[in-house]
């Protein structure tokens, strides 16, 4: 039997019934709310009445308080022991890794990561990774300076476990990159979606048609990856292009697989909640949107319960024609903190990534802008085509781009056409979306 | 869960747990040197890891079984 014909990483975890996942996620929950109270001085104090043994069934789980990034931050702002405060699970002298949030919503968060914690999110990876695909044939590289992030050292750690040939990518520019895919012959990348687009495009003014350079998969992380962008990428491409969701603080919590219609949670490694957008107090239904709540169930140097991700995920059902049989989500559609009133309007960028990139092949990148004109909110569109549109294609593209964005968002965006090169471009969280109205951001 | 498959499972769940002894042991006759001390935890990292593919599973119907009349 050859690599490709082992369809599982772990084929009992992978096809349990519902009842088994769940007895299982109970078991590691008491488990872990045991662990946490008697090792972090953070649970000693948040669940001081609280007895595991007490937890029986998900309403049980439902009682206990959510916990969220501003509640990790007052758990190390000026606390012991530096850096990671009452949150540690473990003795100091056993944490192996510093990892941090990126900052962008405030002070940075310190994640902790013992020997043993950082070889159970690996194993989570080694998962998401056999499921988009990746086997020990292949030759992984990741174009990315990693560092203080979490991004892709799981997924190069990962590689590594499975047997792939991993190049790290870190100090190259996007030619040096390109021009080293060529020479380790590559067949798997990890990138963020806006890089992957960026090398692609790079790569044909190189004279490269990058669906020729022999990469047959990709691995996305760090941004919203919507149905058009993966799409575009796997034209640019010529390779399937996977999607996961996750983050420095709860790890990553869902992932594609070959089928690549909607994630799968990685059960039973994690209990995902999905709660309602309004005040997170109910599950939602099959098909409506819902706030991730999520619980890494083996991770004890960082233990988080009941986290808050703020990630907007529409919610599916259980089981998939790849055979597994975990809940799995349909789509990402952002943040809970991106999401934004304009005018009176629920407006999530993503929807403005999904059209660009479905229907304007020509926009390389995009910026959008919500300002203050007077007491009125004014949204602004500011796109930057190929050097290869006419002036009057280009004329036709913003007269199009204001009206299917005023029937995708029921918003009317001023267009604005930019220089070629002049937005910048990101390897990392692309940040496409500036709301500069409380910012004094008049126009 | 096929029969045959817990049965395999369990198998798998006791070499987990004698990987685990031996590595304590191994680590209370190291103690002090850290070239076993620190190899002896990553020897139990991969176990912990393990307990959840494998031994979490038979646990969970050890539990079933326990309470079948």
């Amino acid at each position: 039997m050859g690599p490709r014909d082992r369809k599982y990483w772990n084929p009992y975890l992978e096809t349990l019934s519902r009842d088994e996942i769940l007895a299982i996620q109970l078991n590691r929950f008491r488990d872990l709310l045991g662990y946490a109270k008697t090792h972090s001085v953070f649970y000693r104090d948040r669940y001081r009445d609280i007895d595991p043994a007490h937890i029986k069934t998900i309403e049980d789980i439902r009682k206990l308080p959510l916990i969220d990034k501003m509640d990790l931050r007052k758990a190390q702002d000026g606390k012991e022991p530096f850096p990671f405060g009452e949150i540690l699970g473990v003795p100091p002298e056993e944490v192996s890794l510093f990892r941090q949030t990126s900052g962008t919503t405030g002070k940075p968060v310190y994640v902790s990561e013992s020997w043993e914690s950082w070889q159970w999110r690996v194993e989570v990876w080694c998962h998401i990774l056999w499921m988009a695909g990746f086997r020990e044939t292949d030759r992984v590289f990741v174009p990315f300076g990693y560092n203080v992030y979490v991004a892709f050292w799981e997924g190069h750690c990962a590689a590594e476990k499975l047997g792939c040939m991993v190049v790290p990518g870190g100090a190259l520019d996007t030619k040096g990159r390109i021009n080293k895919i060529i020479e380790v012959k590559a067949t798997g990348l990890l990138n963020t979606p806006t890089y992957g687009l960026h090398m692609a495009e790079e790569a044909e003014k190189m004279g490269l048609k990058p669906s020729e350079l022999g990469v047959k998969r990709m691995m996305c992380a760090g941004e919203p990856l919507p149905h058009a962008t993966r799409k575009k990428l796997e034209a640019a491409w010529g390779a399937e292009v996977y999607d996961h969701i996750g983050g420095t603080e709860p790890c990553a919590w869902a992932a594609m697989c070959g089928q690549r219609n909607g994630l799968h949670i990685m059960e039973p490694f994690f209990l995902v909640e999905f709660l309602d957008l309004k005040d997170q107090t109910r599950e939602v239904e099959k098909g409506e949107l819902g706030i991730a709540v999520v619980t890494p169930l083996g991770r004890r140097s960082f233990p988080l319960i009941r986290f808050n991700t703020n990630d907007v995920v529409k919610k599916s059902g259980d089981g998939c024609a790849c055979g597994r049989t975990s809940v799995m989500i349909d789509e990402v559609s952002g943040r809970a903190d991106d999401l934004r009133k304009i005018r009176g309007v629920l407006f999530t960028p993503v929807s403005v990534e999904e059209l660009v990139r479905a229907e304007f092949p020509e926009v390389v990148e995009y910026e959008i802008v919500v300002k203050k004109r007077g007491v009125m909110d004014e949204i602004s569109l500011r796109v930057e085509p190929s050097g290869e549109v006419s002036q009057s294609g280009l004329k036709d593209m913003a007269k199009r781009l204001s009206e299917r964005l005023k029937i995708r968002t029921n918003l009317t965006f001023l267009i604005d056409v930019a220089e070629p090169g002049a937005l910048p471009r990101y390897t990392l969280k692309a940040k496409r979306f500036r709301d500069l109205r409380g910012e004094g951001g008049t126009a | 869960m096929r029969e045959v498959d817990l049965e395999r499972l369990k198998s798998m769940k006791a070499e987990i747990d004698a990987i685990e002894q031996h590595a304590l042991a191994l680590a209370s006759l190291g103690e002090g040197v850290p070239a076993i001390e620190k190899n002896v935890r990553n020897v139990l990292s991969a176990a912990y890891v393990l307990k959840f593919g494998v031994s979490d599973i038979v646990d969970i119907h050890k539990a079933d079984a326990a309470t079948k009349p």
